[in-house]
């Protein structure tokens, strides 16, 4: 389907194309069963940027108000990219890793599932 | 049992003859009643007659004058100059 | 013997019939360019009927007895200080979100209907345009007028215009009439009218306005009830449209058909803003979310689609999503709008034993087991002295323009996100109802000004985390945002009704 539309052409590029990011990528990452944290974070970073490091520095500070995120070790998760299964190295780049602009990481961390038994 | 329709009128006393006159006319019609306004509901047809409010308000009743106190309704509508009628199905 | 006075039906009749013409100097498809392109096919314009059959002398005679009785009222709250004479000052988290959220639409609303009365070739539905137009015009006045004495007392209602076009929680209702508005005439009538006023806004202007006079704000209940008797006739007005495409063409009945699937969902998704205000926002309860669910949509609302059965159209896509959400769907966004109350206009807060106890009557076990614990360990940190607020940008939806922030269907320990793809670039939805909205007309879809994303281009006045970009939108950090409790709302209310608690020797006691 398409838009019906006067006049001919009705075709406009993406607002949120890469070209918006001088470079950087706009990527999201969600840490599943840990409800208490709404929805899955945005984040603006290089693709330069040590897949690890990112993880470290920008995503645990995000998440230190979970009691599950003083425990959490990145080595053992269980990750997916754009809901398919993903295995990154963590000392790698995020470019390296395949992380793009608009991707969507995911991850679980078996043994810390989250609060009260149903995922908070 | 037939879909209902229904009628909501602000809970005042302007509105109170049509209440009445509403809950005469249409024997399956229900009062539901939560602050500030009052819902009619009423299986597959409800009719809001001229000559009945009237009858109530011991006026002439214009049935446009509903707008004033009405709040929302269900169902298709025809109105002309003697009744106001609610309805499912064709 | 003179004829005597016109019935209803001949009033009306000689407003909308036979006063227009066919164009000579210029093809009629140049002056009304705007009413074919969407497909929809119309044989006999005058086929078109107002079932309320009203005509102009009785529309001004009505209305202007409508203003009249409100802004009679209007005067009596302002100078009886009904301020004070409400449930509690968190009541205002509502009428806040009204005002920035709800009362733009309103002018948004009128000037869509100005525009569809102007693309219609035919006179009745000209005339039902004009009127809706009048009526919305009307509507974000007299909202104003009653908000603006709120104004004077409470915070975060001093710029409304300017965050409307800003704030990332007003893009949701924002992005929907644009979405409208920026379609043809049939659609835009479509998703308004019917769509929204027919199916949904009983929900806004019913059980919520009855909650607002339960919470003794005499203000909004007056505009509420006066604006939705005018909504009674865009219902109607509504679902005569949907039946006058529906008879003119068998053609329109597919169109017609994917435009109510879009819409309900869109409505749908938009209300969920509607049922928090209802669940969390007012202080005394009249029925909850799932409550009002079961009777405007379940009830109501099917009711009318067994009627369109006729026409061939079924119920849109996606309801039953809409019942299975229905046990959660205010807690997910309170929970939500709780966390990311740095940027907002509004307060939040933890509701009280009271209310929680509320939730688990009216929710039952879902509530207990998942919600209930979520938000008591959010009151424990606030009592800790760690009030949470989340301070990263979330993912939003493409389409609704809402974080994502809901479950799956099956499944409430589980985000829903759906990833949908156009032209090389990826976008995320909220829900299968979004992402069928998206696939639909991506073109569309692809230009929407997503806030998070707007942040991290710099394209929100150079912001670069939720505190500048909150002072972008206007708002003064704690004054505006933030936790209710401690906030100035807060302890101007307690200082108010120590005064009039002091004046009354009874309750000073």
């Amino acid at each position: 389907m398409s838009v019906a539309h006067l006049g001919p052409g009705y075709d406009f590029p993406s607002a949120n194309r890469a070209e918006g990011y001088g470079g950087d990528i706009n990527f999201y990452i969600q840490w599943e069963q840990h409800l208490l944290i709404a929805c899955p974070s945005a984040y603006r970073a290089p693709p330069d940027m040590i897949f690890g490091d990112f993880l470290e520095q920008l995503f645990r500070p995000d998440y230190a108000v979970h009691p599950d995120c003083a425990q959490l070790d990145f080595g053992q998760c269980e990750w997916r990219y754009d809901q398919q299964p993903w295995q990154p190295d963590l000392g790698k780049s995020l470019r390296d890793n395949g992380v793009a602009h608009m991707g969507f990481v995911q991850f679980r961390s078996p043994g810390l599932d989250g609060l009260h038994g149903v995922g908070n | 049992m037939a879909d209902k329709v229904f009628l909501a009128l602000q809970n005042n006393p302007d509105a109170q003859p049509i209440i009445d006159a509403v809950l005469e006319d249409n024997p399956g019609a229900v009062l539901n009643e939560t602050p500030g306004m009052v819902k009619i509901d009423c299986p597959g047809r409800l009719v809001v007659r001229r000559a009945s409010v009237e009858a109530k308000l011991g006026r002439d009743f214009d049935l446009q004058e509903i707008h004033v106190n009405l709040v929302s309704l269900g169902g298709n509508l025809d109105e002309d100059d003697d009744e106001l009628v609610l309805s499912w199905g064709s | 013997m003179a004829k005597k006075k016109l019935g209803l039906k001949e009033r009306y009749a000689a407003l909308t019939r036979g006063l227009d013409w066919e164009t000579t100097y210029e093809p009629m498809d140049e002056v009304f360019p705007y009413d074919r392109y969407e497909g929809i096919k119309i044989v006999d314009w005058d086929a078109w009927a107002d079932p309320f059959r009203l005509t102009m002398d009785a529309y001004w005679k009505y209305q202007s007895e409508k203003e009249r009785k409100l802004y009679a009222i209007l005067d009596a709250f302002q100078q009886n200080n009904g301020q004070l004479n409400i449930s509690d000052a968190r009541y205002l988290s509502a009428v806040k979100i009204w005002l920035q959220g709800i009362t733009p639409l309103e002018y948004v609303a009128h000037r869509g209907f100005a525009h569809a009365g102007r693309a219609f070739r035919g006179a009745g539905a000209r005339v039902a345009c004009q009127m809706q137009s009048i009526d919305e015009l009307r509507h974000a006045q007299t909202q104003l007028h009653a908000f603006s004495h709120y104004n004077k007392y409470f915070n975060g209602m001093h710029n409304f215009a300017h965050m409307r076009d800003r704030a990332w929680y007003l893009s949701i209702p924002k992005s929907f009439f644009e979405d409208a508005y920026s379609a043809g005439p049939f659609e835009f009538v479509t998703s308004i009218s019917f769509a929204f006023e027919y199916v949904l806004t009983n929900l806004l202007f019913m059980p919520f306005v009855s909650g607002a006079a339960y919470n003794g704000d005499m203000a909004t209940t007056t505009f509420g009830f006066s604006a939705q008797s005018d909504e009674s006739r865009h219902m109607t007005l509504g679902l005569e449209v949907v039946k006058f495409m529906l008879e003119q063409h068998e053609d329109n009945v597919p169109i017609v058909q994917a435009w109510l699937d879009k819409w309900f969902w869109r409505g749908y998704r938009l209300l969920g803003l509607v049922g928090t205000m209802m669940d969390y926002m007012l202080p005394k309860k009249v029925m909850c979310w799932k409550e009002a669910w079961e009777i405007y949509w379940e009830e109501n609302g099917i009711a009318l689609f067994h009627d369109l059965g006729r026409y061939g159209i079924r119920l849109p896509k996606h309801h039953e999503v809409a019942g299975k959400e229905k046990h959660r769907l205010t807690h997910e966004m309170w929970t939500t709008l709780y966390q990311f109350g740095n940027a907002l206009g509004l307060h939040t807060w933890i509701p009280n034993d009271e209310e929680l106890d509320w939730f688990s009557e009216k929710y039952g076990e879902l509530f207990d087991t998942m919600y209930k614990p979520r938000l008591l360990y959010l009151r424990e940190l606030e009592e800790k002295g760690e009030r949470y607020f989340n301070n990263r940008l979330p993912m939003v939806c493409q389409v609704c323009q809402i974080p994502v922030f809901f479950t799956e269907p099956d499944d409430p320990q589980t985000q829903c996100v759906r990833i949908v793809e156009h032209s090389g670039t990826k976008h995320h939805c909220c829900s299968d109802g979004c992402k069928d909205i998206f696939e639909r007309e991506p073109e569309k879809y692809v230009q929407a000004l997503i806030p998070p994303q707007q942040v991290y281009r710099g394209e929100a006045g150079g912001a670069t985390n939720i505190f500048e970009y909150a002072a972008w939108l206007h708002l003064e950090r704690d004054v505006d945002t933030g936790e209710y409790r401690g906030s100035p709302d807060h302890q101007h209310w307690l200082e108010w009704q120590r005064r009039h608690k002091a004046a009354s020797p009874d309750e000073a006691a």
